[in-house]
């Protein structure tokens, strides 16, 4: 009776071990998503820090695209502002000004003294690397927002869960396809 | 880059963005491969390829010069002519690291462009065009500068 | 993601315990035949093990880098190559940048080192810069981060190690056998008794180091390909490190600096020969061509699913590449597609030699050289060594005035 006993024991420390272990796992994978979304916001800001420096250096170069910049100043104006108004207001006014950046690099091609420029070559390489940092901190986001989102879910992780008071999250969605397209830039 | 004739540090000269290593002491210069692709074919590099396994291919040159070495692997390089009408003698590293113009070749370029005869046939005629071309106003620095003064 | 980590570190203890025993058999063999006791052996063979980690761990990075003459850089030297680890960083969710550097040859490859992931360090040669655009580096980059993350770095350093230890107990053991063993043991008699000890231990002596060398190799494969299927992942685009691949795996350049010891760090085995057929059993990494197909046929799916998919598509019969924890945690729904691909920016001739020249510009200047341009548009770049006030420009004649050191 007393090796019963025992092994009656052993397997309660096992079983309560598993459940430390996924308690922890929860834990971990929400901690990640928290932090992919920190990081997003960092690179938006960084976006929205470049462009002053980019209006200034084309400004000289392209007389005659006023409509141009101004699309993309406008643009900036309303995703500073959006940054208060929620993920899903926040998500369209930043792709608005993807769409309005793209528009603006795309004119640019039509300027080879422009292009010649060190300063807007650099500036370019700048502002492609913070669209694909853009994109990757989304990308990392919603990847762990899925592993979260199963373990939230998936049997037997899903009974800690909702002891726990854990539940599945957005995905950072793009809805618009015309934006999907200008958000991966490679300027290779 | 290492001078191979004279053993001292060699300056670098890009014009349109295709890099030359010269020596300010002797006039030599050293194409290397991956400058001459940029050069002849960037894409794909096979045309310079081509052009160098041409040249490695040729017999060796009768000369009395000196054997140099090449600045990338350090292996004695061969004396190729690569000269249609006269002699024109260069020296091919036997990896195909790239090639050498001694001070004498350069300005057999430079005096050729200055007389307004450049040929213009084959790639061959292009590499040294572009080779005589950057060098037109000659690169031995004339003491007067280098000490400056007198 | 968490769940691959945490299958290799498992992989790692059962890895070191299964070479482990190729190192504890044949030291106790070799104690009881020899000294007849098998504890002494034993200890022996342990204490080897334990100095030589000791002194791998402690020197690991630095070993490395020196040999191979690198050059560290940070992020306004070569901006370009700092942004695609940056983004790619991100998008493996890593905490700290690894240190950068550029290794100054013209053969393309590229290596990670390092033992946890605040203390990585990823080095791509001059070779790889000028060759690769911007999509085909970030494959390459990918893929090295990759064993950064997966702590193959970790993983492989102590199978190579234990390795060693493994070969010089056998060279030593195999010595001591036939010179030294072999005459005390038929002198001071004993006859059958010892040979029942003596043929294992010779054979263990021979074929010790060659399992544990297949063993070894077989891991390095595994890990190289999940570090492409990691590449994939993180970048969504299989296309840029299938064609880096092409790239690299086609140019002849050997490696000047790689030798025995960092041969499985590179991207690609820097000792391949052209057309290297019988790869399999014997090189650290898989075929190249092989690698290229698997990534060409993912077809969309860029998840780890999709990469098994593409691989058991390939290879009938073959056994799994993906470790089932790291399929299991991604869950059954496929992954996103391939996100907005706008079709690949062909390269133009001057966009190429652009790029030639921001990598050598940023080695020149890494090395003290000093930057003049001319008014005719020629660039003269002057070593640190120069001596003179002025230097002409070969081109124009123009007189410039050289800052002495």
């Amino acid at each position: 009776m007393f090796i019963g006993g025992l092994v009656v024991i052993g397997i309660l420390v096992v079983v309560v071990l598993i459940i430390v272990g996924i308690y922890n796992g929860l834990v971990g994978a929400r901690n990640q998503v928290k932090n992919a979304w920190a990081q997003i916001d960092v690179q938006l800001k960084r976006r929205h820090d470049l462009i002053p420096n980019l209006i200034e250096t084309v400004k000289g170069y392209m007389q005659h695209e006023r409509g141009t910049l101004e699309a993309v100043t406008n643009a900036r104006t309303t995703a500073i502002k959006a940054a208060d108004g929620g993920v899903a207001a926040q998500a369209r006014a930043e792709g608005e000004l993807s769409q309005a950046l793209g528009g603006l690099l795309a004119v640019a091609e039509n300027y080879p003294d422009l292009k010649a420029s060190q300063n807007f070559l650099a500036l370019q390489e700048e502002l492609t690397s913070t669209e694909n940092k853009i994109s990757f901190s989304r990308q990392f986001y919603n990847d762990s927002m899925l592993q979260f989102n199963n373990k939230t879910q998936m049997f037997p992780s899903n009974i800690i869960a909702s002891m726990g008071g854990f539940k599945a999250g957005e995905f950072f969605e793009v809805t618009d396809t015309a934006e999907r397209e200008a958000t991966k830039v490679s300027f290779s | 880059m290492i001078c191979p004739a004279c053993k001292i540090p060699m300056i670098v000269v890009e014009r349109n963005k295709v890099e030359l290593d010269c020596c300010t002491s002797c006039q030599g210069v050293w194409f290397d491969k991956g400058e001459l692709e940029l050069l002849l074919d960037p894409l794909t590099g096979s045309i310079a390829g081509t052009l160098i396994e041409n040249i490695m291919g040729l017999p060796p040159a009768e000369t009395t010069e000196k054997r140099l070495a090449c600045p990338i692997c350090r292996q004695k390089m061969k004396k190729v002519d690569i000269g249609k009408t006269s002699g024109f003698i260069i020296d091919v590293c036997n990896s195909g690291h790239g090639f050498w113009f001694g001070e004498g070749e350069t300005s057999k370029l430079i005096a050729q462009l200055l007389n307004g005869k450049p040929e213009d046939k084959d790639i061959q005629d292009k590499m040294l065009f572009f080779v005589g071309d950057t060098l037109r106003a000659g690169l031995i620095n004339r003491e007067s500068i280098n000490t400056g003064g007198d | 993601m968490w769940e691959q980590i945490r299958d290799n570190q498992v992989r790692t203890v059962i890895l070191v315990t299964a070479l482990g025993f190729m190192l504890i058999l044949p030291g106790s063999l070799l104690g009881q035949t020899v000294l007849g006791d098998w504890s002494v052996g034993l200890l022996l063979a342990l204490l080897i093990w334990v100095v030589m980690t000791l002194v791998g761990y402690f020197q690991g990075d630095s070993i490395l880098l020196s040999i191979s003459k690198a050059h560290k850089i940070g992020p306004d030297d070569m901006p370009r190559i700092y942004n695609v680890v940056e983004e790619m960083k991100i998008a493996c969710g890593m905490e700290k940048m690894p240190d950068i550097y550029i290794i100054d040859d013209p053969a393309m490859n590229a290596f990670a080192t390092g033992r946890d992931k605040n203390r990585a360090s990823l080095a791509v040669t001059s070779g790889l810069l000028q060759k690769l655009n911007r999509d085909e580096l970030q494959g390459v980059v990918g893929h090295e981060m990759a064993h950064i993350k997966n702590r193959d770095v970790l993983l492989m350093a102590m199978c190579s190690i234990l390795l060693g230890a493994i070969v010089m107990l056998a060279w030593c053991g195999s010595r001591i056998l036939f010179f030294g063993g072999v005459t005390r043991r038929s002198s001071s008699g004993g006859g059958n008794g010892q040979l029942i000890i003596l043929l294992p231990a010779v054979a263990l002596m021979i074929f010790a180091p060659i399992m544990a060398q297949f063993i070894y190799l077989a891991i390095s494969r595994k890990r190289e390909y999940l570090a492409d299927a990691s590449s994939a992942l993180y970048t969504r685009y299989p296309e840029g490190l299938a064609s880096a691949l092409e790239k690299v795996g086609a140019s002849t350049e050997q490696l000047k600096s790689a030798n025995n010891a960092t041969a499985p760090m590179y991207i690609l085995n820097p000792f391949r020969r052209k057309n290297q057929v019988a790869e399999d059993l014997t090189s650290t990494h898989p075929p190249v061509s092989e690698r290229i197909r698997i990534l060409r046929a993912m077809a969309g799916n860029t998840s780890l699913s999709g990469y098994e998919a593409a691989y058991k598509n390939l290879h009938q019969g073959g056994g799994s590449i993906i470790p089932g924890s790291a399929l299991l945690a991604e869950g059954s729904s496929p992954h996103a597609q391939v996100e907005g691909q706008a079709s690949p920016h062909v390269e133009g001739v001057d966009e190429v030699r652009t790029r030639a020249r921001e990598t050598h510009d940023a080695l020149w200047k890494l090395s003290n050289y000093q930057m003049i341009a001319c008014q005719c548009g020629v660039k003269l770049k002057i070593p640190p060594g120069y001596k003179g006030a002025f230097l002409q420009c070969p081109h124009c004649g123009t007189v410039h005035s050289v800052v002495p050191d």
